[in-house]
């Protein structure tokens, strides 16, 4: 206060006090910066809670009264099953997901960028045609006379045809075919933000290539893989059409249960408490990705 | 730790070319470091002090030409069986682990015995006082805390020698002239063979026991820094290192004119064609300075104050312009007068320097 009364008189300063004005003015742009959210923002309240909420209602719905039959009956075995299954499938295609991608993603992320973009259209590619049409193409190629067994049997691999399809091993590959770009992706975009010069910096310290790949590459990957695998997995967890087409009725998912309830029985119910179930799930591994999402930032902030 | 690093040896580079289709980042280097020398290369950005430390390091691989300490050839060996600690311009310490395993990482790869380990990276961790740090994330600390871990990392492992990328670039100025110091003193104590590049002329001057202008991919000059500031080999040496000002010279038999002044010089110069003036070394005429001085006259044109010294421009008689540089004290203030007031200047002939055209 002293400093001040060096500059101005004392009795200027009330009238020339504007902090309140400043506030004011402050908070006004602030309301006027998320007032431009606003349309988003109802968008999505209509678009996503709503029909959320709608399905979250339904399933406690049994007869017209409150009830919650519908979550009591997923209390069995057959449906522990279907959901074990669902799991099961997901993460094994998740985990071929990363096995394949990985080193997919890994030589894009090294090479020039012209030649990585080329590379990823090349990805993208099955993107652009219709996911029923590319099933149906799987069930040509790995029928009992399918190109592939026709191809293994003229080259005498085989001698009798393998069971590629209308089962497990028919609805993975087509999975996988599905899912490959969704771990490449997220997977490039991180492997591509790694510091080369941390690969310098391993090799000047002394580890050969493969050591410098695993001790410090690898492991600031992680995050990518992870990113990856989350998406990889959530999106199987409701994938319908492969399941149903390449899996021969031998391969009941979650998502088949579903139809089965709203298009056989017209079960709304019933269709609606497994939605949230697996809904509750997502919820659960997105929150997850969150986590992990920070970690990444945090390796970023070295 | 010190004894053994005691023994460091010198580096030794030969005939080194790299060569990019026709242009030759690096021409026929030939530079002897000497065992426990602080070497700097200095020179503007492409001159080729990066390739040539990068080539020293193994990240970059020559065209032609050797490598060699101890009488062992380097060029084609890789960089993770060379032995040479590195620090890098942004640090490059790995963000998944905390400072000492950071620290440790060097040992790690050279399969050390944990307690082997434990007792160097403390002890490393000392040497740059940061001990107390040994358990945080990377990400937290510092740039010039960052700086110093780097540094530990790079001798924990008692390299042969010791590169260093501008490592002081990102740091903001007073930070960057104490870690100057540092890494000066810690040199000298560990008496490890260091190879420094930057582009900074006062950084070089300040830290070298010798230093390598390198300009166009060669040794412009190499010598300590009192021979490269006093005696430059040519004129670019003399702008890049310094404060100069560069007047053109004449020839008339076996002496040097300026503007038909004989000049007096204490230094032999073949071909020279400037006369270069440090701002400090001139000073106010004397009478009696008549058999150790030259005189010039002129007129002054500006007077900067700088806080310390005081710039002055003066024009002189025959048209060129020259700068002085005296410190802001009373004594010297009284004695200049304002802007277009005569003036008589004094340059000893051990400080008039001759110098060569040297391609900029």
């Amino acid at each position: 206060m002293t400093a001040q009364s060096d500059t101005a008189p004392a009795g200027n300063a009330v009238p020339d006090d504007n902090t309140r004005q400043l506030a004011a003015a402050g908070r006004g742009e602030t309301f006027r910066h998320f007032a431009l959210t606003f349309p988003a923002l109802l968008l999505i309240v209509v678009l996503v809670f709503g029909p959320v909420g709608w399905l979250f209602w339904l399933s406690l719905i049994e007869d017209g009264q409150f009830s919650l039959a519908h979550y009591q009956r997923m209390w069995t075995a057959a449906y522990f099953e279907i959901f074990s299954q669902t799991f099961r499938i997901s993460l094994l295609v998740t985990g071929l997901a990363i096995l394949v991608g990985y080193p997919l993603a890994y030589l894009m992320s090294q090479l020039p960028r012209r030649i990585a973009g080329l590379m990823m259209i090349c990805v993208l590619l099955p993107f652009w045609t219709s996911l029923l049409v590319r099933t149906y193409a799987w069930m040509v190629l790995l029928q009992r006379r399918g190109l592939i067994n026709h191809a293994l049997i003229g080259t005498g691999v085989i001698e009798r045809p393998l069971a590629l399809v209308n089962n497990l091993t028919g609805t993975v590959i087509g999975m996988l075919h599905i899912m490959l770009p969704f771990m490449i992706l997220p997977l490039f975009a991180s492997l591509r933000t790694i510091d080369l010069t941390y690969m310098r910096s391993a090799s000047n310290l002394g580890a050969s290539p493969i050591r410098a790949y695993w001790t410090v590459f690898f492991p600031l990957s992680l995050p990518g893989v992870f990113a990856g695998a989350i998406l990889v997995f959530v999106l199987c967890l409701g994938v319908y059409v492969t399941p149903a087409l390449l899996g021969g009725g031998k391969v009941v998912m979650v998502s088949m249960k579903i139809q089965q309830n709203a298009a056989l029985y017209f079960d709304w119910g019933a269709a609606s408490s497994l939605g949230v179930i697996l809904l509750a799930i997502t919820v659960v591994l997105f929150w997850l990705l969150s986590r992990l999402t920070r970690i990444e930032t945090m390796f970023g902030g070295g | 730790m010190e004894a053994e690093l005691n023994g460091s040896t010198g580096l030794s580079i030969s005939g080194l070319s790299k060569h990019y289709g026709s242009f030759r980042a690096l021409d026929a280097i030939d530079l002897a470091i000497g065992a426990g020398e602080f070497m700097t290369l200095l020179g503007p950005s492409g001159s080729g002090k990066t390739t040539l430390l990068m080539t020293i390091a193994g990240f970059t691989r020559p065209t032609k030409g050797h490598i060699r300490i101890a009488g062992r050839d380097l060029a084609a060996v890789p960089p993770h069986k060379r032995n040479f600690g590195m620090v890098f311009q942004h640090y490059s310490l790995f963000p998944h682990l905390n400072v000492a395993e950071n620290v440790a990482y060097p040992l790690r790869m050279r399969r050390m015995s944990r307690t082997d380990t434990e007792q160097r990276v403390a002890h490393a961790l000392d040497l740059v006082q940061l001990r107390h740090l040994s358990d945080q994330r990377v990400g937290n600390l510092s740039g010039g805390q960052k700086q110093r871990i780097a540094l530990a990392r790079a001798i924990v492992f008692e390299p042969d020698v010791l590169l260093m990328d501008e490592p002081l670039s990102a740091l903001d100025k007073n930070l960057r002239e104490q870690m100057q110091f540092e890494i000066r003193s810690l040199h000298d104590r560990l008496g490890i063979t260091t190879v420094y590049v930057t582009h900074d002329q006062r950084e070089a001057l300040t830290m070298s026991d010798r230093i390598a202008v390198i300009n166009h991919g060669r040794i412009a000059q190499l010598g300590t820094p009192t021979d490269l500031y006093n005696r430059p080999a040519d004129s670019f040496v003399a702008e890049f290192l310094g404060e100069s000002t560069l007047l053109p010279i004449e020839r008339s038999g076996v002496d040097y004119t300026l503007s038909g002044q004989p000049l007096r010089h204490d230094h032999s110069a073949p071909d020279a064609r400037y006369l270069m003036v440090r701002p400090e070394k001139l000073e106010f005429w004397e009478p009696g300075l008549e058999p150790t001085h030259n005189r010039f006259n002129g007129t002054i044109e500006q007077k900067v104050f700088q806080g310390d010294s005081l710039q002055i421009r003066i024009r002189l008689a025959s048209g060129q312009q020259i700068v002085m540089r005296r410190p802001a004290r009373r004594t010297v203030l009284d004695r200049i007068g304002e802007g277009g007031a005569e003036i008589a200047l004094a340059l000893h002939s051990d400080d008039t320097v001759l110098v060569p055209d040297g391609a900029a």
